[in-house]
């Protein structure tokens, strides 16, 4: 191996140092991590993921199987990336993996004598089933992971800084080689708008692996050219198309130190991504040194490498004959090794005159070697010979990458001409061309694949030696023995050789190995390869980071959150605030240093013998108006609504369709035709699109619209004994008086319109005051002012279990009316959303769980199981609330219990594993406090 | 929130700013083009919008048109709409003022398309939303009305609960692009 004093791509005056397992190297701007190892004099770069064997760099490319390294320490590590797909950068630490204690020295290489136990299938065999069971699994496994797996991952954060961003375009080219550029350009001269985007760090494909001055090459920077100044393209490279998903949106990535993510969205999809080189299958085809035709060639022109100086291509195809007269041009002794018994002559021509002996009618049988290539044995017309070499170019044919294709809903179909999957039927919008549509020739064009014509056509060679380490899949040690063994064993479909073997899977995902694998298994079966069947690609293409596709909005920049009005003011007063479906909401306020179980007693205790306010901003608010509005809301209430007088609101309950309750709140008449309905915080934004989806289908006959005034209208509980004193402050203390239970009065407060209606979720006298979003902290400090404490979340749902009001945690979807004790809430006057659904019989059997209440003298959890006896399945019922109760002196649960109202006085066990908890609960009404409603009236 | 509050200010490149919204109202019709709605545009002095992608303009406001049969009226600071639009659509519709459920985010500069790209899935190039269209999109969880005035020039009305959310990812996003 040695790097050429001209040629290539790469920059000769930019020399570049990295790192190689700790090892100083150089190379230059321009060159990969594969080419400048190789240029370095490496050729073992990793060991197999099985068998621990010595491997060397096989592709130049994606289909990279063997040169799996980490780049990067620490926690800024990156583990199993193709040292193909790695453009060299100053300072870049790159690591072997899967070796131990060194890549030279690898221990674990000893499985390899084990190799002929270890074939396909042995860890389902040895470790699982029948007679070993489960627990021996569980011994083995601990060990079994330890020896498998390549490199390792990082625990902590990606810490690169991402980002993502979404594009549009008429057209997105896939491909950057000779036929996706003439593409781009033919279409964006049109004024069409284009997206062309480029694996490859620079542009040109297959042409970048072409001398200098070949036709391609020409080609290629008059394409450059014209497509430099074109306003309407816009060419992506660095970027990888990984994925296509559904309405023409397809994933693009660029990795490195700051990953982006594009999210392209096309009206039409070109696809030009070439196509990748197969091997042959024969023992020691994975010594390092033996490597894909097209690939050293690649090395030669586009890196200025010669990758060996004794070389011989095997080929049954013409595409190794450029390369063996290229590599004999560049000093390289080459023997050209093929199993068809003539070339044309102008082929032959150009053998001779480059230097280059050939073998005809030969094939080789085995690689010999160990840590790097020393020899290959041929079989030929004249019997088994052995030529020395330290390197061996394989061209085994093409396989189009049809991925993305495939991956847009384009099936393969299998092409006898081409030996290769080529794409079926077409949609519309998407087109494949070039070498992806089995186009081979050295110039393709935009208007996709001619007719084949070969001038020696190829021959269909897949194995060309039997033996142990005769390996198909290179990244996975699958060998031609498992995949005949798969067969014996009755694994004979595509997707079963592919689980029980592994054939295909890893960051290769099979590009070398997946058309050889088939074609091996429809020899076995005696079928062909289409009877045999493929498989359909899923995204992603190519390995995608974690990182990337996070991008830079993680946490609160993604999940965003909802603030009420008051947010600010509430944490200016100590509230800590907790998450409450999409909002943040004071969970409780530190007073003194209080702890969240301390303040919650102190909240309630002021609830229970003053006055106390809390922000329910978030409930749902919805302004209905219309001459049909009454309608509405009794075709959505199980209530009636009919008789609601201007000025009164009314609590009511909604059910789904299928008749479990759905959603409650209070809804207020506010005029003759107009209302406002309010929803839990939870349920707000489904509500409204319920209604929304309904008026828009439905009922579209009823002359009713509907308005979110949620964020519009803040919102403040005002509950406790003395809260008719605080209001009494701020609005006169007739008013305050006046204002019966479920009223409603509109007035102001220092400017600030003011909504209020008397009503009740903790048990106490209370009101609701409602005020424009801007005005709620003039209104808050006033009401503060006035003598009210301040309570949060967790004294809001405690102080209603004692009440024992029904919220999320008994509307779970899964509660009927009864269920929560409310039936005689249903009219039986009018029709409603969920009214027959509702009588169904399951609804109504006996044996439902009802709600209950639970009083127990140790501490309840939501979630604790109900039994009666020993528990069988999911127990006789679930505590869905529970609550320390300073009031009573006493923990409270509501709970959802079979037959609940038949079992009050009754002591039921409750389960709680999660905490290790067993105790003793008493079964009663779910009202602990004033089941009569005396406080609450006032 | 009273003032406006300057979350970007690159100069050209990119300024954003955050101010309340002093008069938006929602305006439903009971039928898709009520009559209703022809006496509410010949008092404010606008053509009704066909779809719901032009904006309409009158002296002091905007008119969007967000369902088949309900508008958006934005108002200027001296333009007070809730009671001449009650005035006029009487019992023919419904009037709700929605001036606290959204905030005004101004977004302007040559880098605001790049910026809004980053978390918006609309085509803001040359064939998608063009300088006097408005959609109605999502910013993760926040719906969003984007109202593109002129090339690099949007107004953006955000729901007040989200505003806190949606600035910080702006102020983000702009810090990403080295803003």
């Amino acid at each position: 191996m040695r790097r050429l004093t001209s040629g290539g791509e790469i920059d000769r005056n930019r020399p570049l140092r990295f790192s190689f397992d700790g090892r100083p190297l150089q190379g230059f701007a321009g060159d990969t991590l594969a080419s400048a190892l190789l240029a370095n004099g490496l050729r073992l770069v990793g060991r197999s993921f099985k068998y621990h064997r010595p491997r060397g760099i096989y592709a130049a490319g994606l289909e990279e199987p063997n040169a799996l390294v980490t780049v990067g320490r620490g926690e800024a590590r990156c583990p199993n990336i193709q040292a193909t797909a790695i453009p060299l950068s100053e300072g870049l630490e790159a690591w072997s993996q899967n070796r131990w204690p060194s890549l030279g020295l690898d221990l674990q290489a000893l499985t390899g004598l084990a190799a002929p136990l270890t074939s396909a299938g042995f860890y389902y065999k040895t470790f699982m089933g029948p007679g070993q069971g489960t627990g021996a699994w569980m011994v083995y496994e601990r060990f079994i992971r330890k020896a498998a797996g390549l490199g390792r991952p990082p625990k902590g954060s990606d810490l690169r800084s991402a980002e993502s961003l979404h594009q549009h375009c008429q057209l997105l080219v896939v491909g950057g080689g000779l036929a996706g550029l003439t593409t781009a350009l033919e279409v964006a001269e049109t004024g069409i708008s284009v997206i062309l985007a480029e694996r490859d760090s620079i542009l040109g494909g297959a042409a970048l692996s072409t001398p200098h001055d070949s036709p391609e090459r020409t080609r290629r920077h008059a394409l450059l050219a014209a497509l430099r100044d074109l306003p309407t393209v816009e060419i992506l490279t660095g970027t990888q198309v990984f994925g296509a998903y559904d309405h023409g949106c397809y994933a693009a990535v660029e990795e490195g130190s700051r990953p982006r993510l594009r999210l392209i969205r096309a009206e039409r999809l070109c696809v030009a991504t070439g196509a990748l080189e197969r091997g042959f299958v024969f023992p020691g085809n994975d010594r390092p040194g033996v490597m894909l035709a097209g690939a050293v060639r690649t090395y030669l022109h586009r890196y200025g490498l010669l990758c060996g100086a004794r070389a011989l291509v095997f080929q049954n195809n013409d595409s190794g004959l450029d390369l063996a007269a290229d590599l004999a041009e560049a000093g390289a002794a080459v023997t050209l090794v093929d199993p068809r018994p003539d070339l044309t002559a102008e082929q032959q021509a150009r053998l001779d005159k480059a230097g280059v002996d050939s073998r005809l009618g030969a094939k080789v049988t085995a690689a010999i070697g160990g840590r790097r290539l020393r020899a290959v044995q041929l079989e030929g017309p004249q019997g088994p010979d052995r030529l020395q070499c330290d390197l061996l170019c394989l061209a085994g044919g093409w396989s189009p990458v049809l991925h993305l294709a495939s991956q847009a809903g384009v099936p393969p179909h299998w092409s006898e001409a081409h030996a290769a999957f080529l794409p079926g039927p077409l949609p519309p919008d998407i087109s494949v061309i070039g070498a992806a549509a089995g186009d081979f020739r050295a110039m393709p064009d935009s208007k996709g694949k001619p007719e084949t014509t070969w001038a020696n056509p190829p021959l269909p060679l897949w194995r060309s030696g039997e033996g142990r380490t005769a390996f198909v899949d290179l990244q996975n040690d699958v060998t031609a023995k498992d995949v005949r063994q798969a067969h014996d064993e009755g694994f004979v479909s595509v997707e079963h050789l592919k689980r029980y073997t592994t054939l295909g899977m890893g960051t290769d995902q099979g590009r070398t190995s997946n058309v050889i694998g088939l074609a091996l298994m429809a020899e076995a079966r005696g079928r062909s390869i289409p009877a045999t069947g493929t498989t359909r690609f899923r995204p992603p293409y190519a390995p995608v980071s974690l990182g990337a596709l996070a991008g830079a909005e993680t946490g609160s920049l993604f999940h965003f959150s909802r603030r009420s009005p008051l947010d600010g003011l509430l944490r200016e007063e100590g509230a800590v605030m907790t998450h409450s479906g999409p909002w943040l909401r004071a969970w409780y306020f530190r007073e003194n240093g209080s702890d969240l179980e301390s303040a919650t007693c102190r909240e309630m205790e002021i609830v229970r013998q003053d006055a106390a306010i809390s922000d329910v901003s978030t409930l749902g608010k919805f302004e209905i108006e219309g001459p049909d509005a009454v309608t509405l809301l009794n075709r959505l209430y199980c209530n009636g609504w009919t008789k609601l007088a201007v000025g009164k609101a009314r609590w009511g309950v909604m059910l789904r369709d299928d008749g479990y309750v759905f959603d409650d709140g209070t809804t207020w008449r506010l005029g003759e035709t107009r209302y406002l309905m309010t929803t839990t915080t939870a349920k707000a934004e489904q509500v409204l699109s319920r209604i929304e989806f309904l008026l828009a289908t439905a009922w579209q006959d009823l002359r009713v619209q509907i308005c979110d005034v949620t964020d519009h209208w803040a919102a403040i509980a005002l509950s406790g004994p003395k809260s008719r004193a605080v209001l009494a402050r701020l609005i006169g203390a007739q008013q305050a008086k006046e204002l019966p239970f479920l009223g409603l009065l509109e007035t102001a407060l220092a400017g600030v319109p003011l909504r209020l209606v008397r009503v009740s979720f903790s048990g106490e006298l209370g009101f609701e005051i409602y005020c424009p979003a801007h005005g709620a902290t003039t209104v808050w400090r006033a009401l503060r002012e006035a003598g009210a404490g301040a309570y949060g979340l967790e004294a809001l749902g405690a102080l209603r279990i004692e009440k024992g009001h029904v919220s999320v945690g008994e509307i779970d979807g899964r509660t009927t009316l009864d269920d929560l004790g409310l039936a005689a809430m249903a009219s039986r006057r009018k029709a409603f959303i969920g009214q027959v659904m509702a009588a169904r019989p399951g609804l109504n059997a006996k044996g439902r769980k009802q709600l209950v209440g639970l009083v127990a003298e140790t501490p309840l959890s939501s979630g604790g199981v109900l039994s009666f006896g020993p528990v069988k399945g999911t127990g006789a019922g679930r505590i869905t609330a529970a609550t320390w109760s300073p009031e009573l002196g006493c923990y409270l649960a509501l709970a959802l219990l079979r037959d609940g109202r038949a079992q009050h006085g009754r002591e039921v066990a409750v389960h709680d594993p999660a905490r290790g908890r067993l105790c003793k609960a008493l079964v009663r009404d779910p009202h602990f406090l004033d089941p009569e409603g005396v406080r609450q009236r006032g | 929130m009273d003032d406006a509050i300057l979350l970007i200010d690159k100069g050209e490149d990119l300024q954003a700013v955050l101010r309340p919204c002093r008069h938006l109202v929602q305006i439903g019709f009971w039928d898709n083009r009520s009559a209703s709605a022809e006496r509410l545009a010949d008092a404010l002095g606008f053509t009704l919008p066909e779809d719901g992608q032009q904006v309409a303009d009158f002296p002091g406001g905007w008119v969007y048109r967000i369902a088949p049969s309900r508008l958006l009226l934005l108002g200027s600071e001296d333009r007070p709409l809730l009671p001449e639009c009650q005035t006029v659509i009487g019992q023919g519709g419904m009037v709700s003022d929605i001036s606290h459920a959204k905030l005004l985010l101004d977004l302007k500069g040559s880098a605001a398309v790049p910026l809004l790209c980053r978390g918006i899935t609309l085509n803001l190039g040359f064939a998608g939303l063009r300088p006097g269209c408005f959609a109605q999109t999502r910013l993760h969880d926040a719906s969003i009305l984007l109202h593109r005035l002129e090339e690099a020039q949007f107004q953006l009305l955000i729901p007040t609960s989200y505003a806190a959310a949606v600035s910080d990812w702006f102020k983000d996003a702009a810090h990403l692009m080295r803003y």
